[in-house]
C-alpha cells in the first residue's frame, strides 16, 4: 500500500548525481488545495 | 536527465528541478503554472544580484522522489535556465537533513526529513583521532598467514 507522502517520514532520499547536470531532480509538483495550511 | 515528463494537467506534473543552497526560497516557472492553471496567491519582491522586482507568489506541493512530499510550499514565479522548470530553495532544505558524497568520485545527495543528526566532519575526525591515540596500533592484528620465526 502506498504511503501518504505528505505522513510523517524519516527515510532519506538518495540521488545519484550526473556531475555535468549537477543536482537535478525530477519533481512532481501539484496543486495546493488547501491554501489555508502553508508549510 | 529526459525532457520533463508532464502528467495530468491542473493535477499534477512532473519537471526538471535543481537544489540550490544559494536561494531563500523555492521557485517555478510559467510553464508549471500553466501546466497546473494555478493561480497565484499573492506578491513578492525578489531580490537579484542586480536586481528587484514583484514576483507572483503560489502554494503547490512538492513531491520528492521515493515520494517525500512537502505539502503548502509558497513559491515564487521565475525564470530558470536551460529546461529547469522549478528550483529547490532553502525553505525546503531547511526541513531536514542534506549531505552531498563524492566517495570514489561517484556524487550522491541524500535528503530526509525530519533533520534527525548534526553531521560535523571536524567532530568526527577529533573522533578519530582520539582513538588512534588510545589505541595506536589501530586494532592491527597480525597475519595469521605469515610464518613465526622459529
Amino acid at each position: 500500500m502506498p504511503r501518504d507522502a505528505f505522513e510523517g517520514y524519516d527515510e532519506p532520499v538518495n540521488i545519484d548525481i550526473d556531475p555535468e547536470e549537477g543536482l537535478k531532480i525530477l519533481l512532481q509538483v501539484q496543486p495546493c488545495e488547501d491554501e489555508s495550511e502553508p508549510n | 536527465m529526459s525532457d520533463p515528463l508532464t502528467a495530468t494537467p491542473g493535477r499534477f506534473a512532473n519537471f526538471e528541478a535543481i537544489w540550490d543552497t544559494g536561494a531563500t526560497g523555492s521557485v517555478i516557472t510559467q510553464k508549471v503554472v500553466d501546466a497546473l492553471q494555478i493561480s497565484p496567491v499573492g506578491l513578492t519582491r525578489v531580490l537579484g544580484v542586480n536586481s528587484s522586482q514583484l514576483s507572483e507568489e503560489y502554494l503547490v506541493n512538492f513531491v520528492l522522489p521515493s515520494q517525500v512530499g512537502i505539502r503548502g510550499v509558497r513559491v515564487t514565479l521565475g525564470q530558470l535556465p536551460g529546461g529547469i522548470e522549478a528550483l529547490i530553495g532553502m525553505d525546503i532544505i531547511n526541513l531536514g537533513d542534506f549531505h552531498i558524497s563524492n566517495v570514489a568520485g561517484n556524487t550522491v545527495m541524500s535528503f530526509r526529513v525530519p533533520s534527525l543528526e548534526v553531521i560535523d566532519y571536524v567532530k568526527i575526525g577529533e573522533a578519530r583521532q582520539k582513538t588512534q591515540t588510545s589505541n595506536p596500533r589501530g586494532g592491527h592484528r597480525p597475519n595469521p598467514k605469515k610464518p613465526k620465526r622459529r
